[in-house]
């Protein structure tokens, strides 16, 4: 049984920026010079993407997946940011063709709280299957994270940069 | 000159974002469609006052200059008054 194990953690610092002029990405910042944590600072005009490359357990058993993404905002207090996320399986799949991930995004809508500090949590679920591009135990794969602030999936209305720390991968 | 357009004032409303979420300056509860409309408003101000604007200036600099350069030597004030706060 392998319902609610972690899969994977992803943090700042093992981001990816993608080779391609039609994503922007966010830039890695420390919060505040006194402690010294990594984010990754998502703008909140523009949607700008993140990459994470990993390799799905042997011990997936084939479930849907929740990503659970430890957030912060950089400054506001109130309002609402939307995460979006999607999977690209590298098995079996040409490295020098185009991105080729899942459409469309799967998001989560995240609220802001009283202290722009505060770790926040927020999840975006996908089913097994195409949400996921197919991926399945012992698949390479790569997963792009984005902040949606054109207002694809969601409404976005927070002003100022939303901060992602880490991102726990498990398995519904 | 003439209001600024739809993208432009976008890309001013992004200089700002980045700049306040970089010196994490707080902005309590206010939004994007809120400093959006900040924003809408403070270029169509400066759009209705241009006029007064230009007739504030000494007579023969207002007839000798550029509006570019006008508003060049507006922004510079502003620019310096900002940095002394």
């Amino acid at each position: 049984m392998a319902e609610g194990d972690t899969m994977a953690i992803f943090t700042a610092t093992s981001a990816e920026h993608l080779d391609d002029a039609s994503y922007m990405a966010p830039a890695i910042d420390t919060r505040g010079a006194a402690n010294g944590h990594f984010v990754l600072d998502f703008d909140d005009t523009f949607d700008e993407n993140i990459v994470f490359s990993a390799v799905m357990p042997t011990r997936y058993s084939g479930r849907g997946i929740t990503l659970v993404l430890h957030m912060a905002a950089t400054t506001a207090v109130a309002n609402d940011f939307v995460m979006a996320a999607a999977f690209e399986k590298i098995s079996d799949f040409d490295i020098d063709s185009s991105p080729s991930f899942a459409t469309p995004d799967q998001f989560v809508t995240i609220t802001a709280v009283a202290n722009a500090g505060t770790v926040i949590t927020g999840n975006i679920t996908f089913a097994d299957g195409s949400q996921m591009d197919s991926v399945t135990a012992g698949d390479a794969y790569r997963l792009r994270v984005h902040r949606d602030s054109d207002n694809t999936y969601g409404t976005d209305n927070m002003a100022g940069d939303a901060e992602l720390l880490s991102i726990e991968m498990k398995e519904n | 000159m003439a209001v600024l357009s739809d993208s432009e004032r976008l890309n001013v409303y992004s200089q700002f974002s980045s700049a306040f979420s970089a010196r994490r300056d707080s902005i309590g509860t206010l939004n994007k469609t809120d400093l959006h409309a900040a924003i809408n408003a403070i270029d169509q101000w400066i759009e209705d006052n241009m006029a007064s604007f230009n007739a504030a200036l000494p007579e023969n600099v207002r007839t000798t200059l550029t509006i570019k350069q006008k508003v060049e030597m507006f922004k510079l004030i502003v620019s310096r008054k900002w940095e002394l706060g």
